[in-house]
């Protein structure tokens, strides 16, 4: 599946103090936003692979 | 493609970069479409990080908001202005640092001073300014001692570090860095997170990050835009 057209989808907010160290990347408030990007990014894929699916059935 | 900015009252605050329903088509009118409705806006001062797989547009917006393409819809705005051309303001950074062989690091740092006005012009004149300039931002990134050496004698990192001393060196509004860290080994990566971290924090330019990392997006920037 294509990834394209790319589009920007997500404007998380940012809460972590600065400044950031490689330890507060295994706290958990930073592992649940990148979970939640994660997240949303396969949605946003799956949608655009369905779209195009139904696109090429027609 | 409809472009609609009559959405946004005047009470909005401006924003350094706006994108707004931006389209690119590569190869004329059947050719392919890299991006489609994408609108973006970064506050001036803050860092943003534009994150996806490979193949979604990511490298495309940067070379559209450094104007170095022109968009095929919609429109783009950095610093209030109508983006029609290469941008001067602007620092880069790409995945491969693209030092010149033949330059020592010191040289390869200070190459933008030697192009961009208003540096260029005084560059001669102003030379122990510029080359202490360039010192200081070695020394901040790590790199004191090593102006003399050739890239070819520094590591990937290290190359790397001095790749955003070249960025930073002309003292631009905006940094775009497009995969900065993706050929380097996880451990200097993260090493170089704290080093951008803290030359953002320093001098607070606006920082476009485009990356497939997402912890690397989470750990620096303020703003995480899918794309």
């Amino acid at each position: 599946m294509s990834a394209r057209p790319g589009r920007i989808v997500a404007h998380p907010p940012r809460e972590l103090p600065r400044p950031r160290t490689v330890e507060s990347t295994f706290e958990k408030s930073f592992i649940d936003l990148v979970h939640a990007i994660r997240t949303e990014i396969s949605r946003v894929r799956d949608e655009a692979g369905l779209a195009a699916r139904a696109q090429a059935g027609k | 493609m409809q472009s609609t900015t009559g959405g946004f009252g005047a009470e909005a605050p401006a924003k350094f970069v706006e994108m707004d329903a931006v389209a690119l088509r590569y190869g004329g009118r059947e050719g392919t479409l890299a991006l489609d409705g994408t609108t973006l806006g970064v506050a001036r001062g803050e860092f943003a990080a534009v994150v996806g797989p490979s193949g979604c547009g990511k490298s495309s917006l940067m070379k559209l908001v450094t104007g170095l393409l022109p968009c095929t819809g919609g429109s783009i705005r950095v610093a209030g202005a109508e983006v029609d051309g290469p941008l001067k303001i602007v620092g880069m950074a790409f995945q491969n640092p693209t030092l010149l062989p033949w330059r020592n690091t010191l040289l390869n740092t200070m190459l933008p001073l030697e192009i961009v006005r208003p540096h260029r012009h005084r560059l001669r004149q102003f030379k122990d300014k510029y080359v202490a300039q360039a010192k200081e931002l070695l020394a901040a990134v790590g790199l004191a001692g090593f102006e003399d050496m050739q890239p070819w004698m520094l590591s990937g990192g290290m190359q790397q570090r001095a790749s955003l001393c070249r960025a930073l060196i002309h003292d631009p509004q905006l940094l775009m860095l497009d995969e900065p860290f993706g050929a380097l080994d996880a451990f200097t990566r993260e090493e170089l997170w704290g080093v951008l971290q803290k030359l953002w924090l320093d001098r607070k330019f606006t920082c476009v990050l485009v990356t497939h990392d997402l912890r690397e997006a989470a750990y620096l920037a303020d703003v995480i835009s899918s794309s």
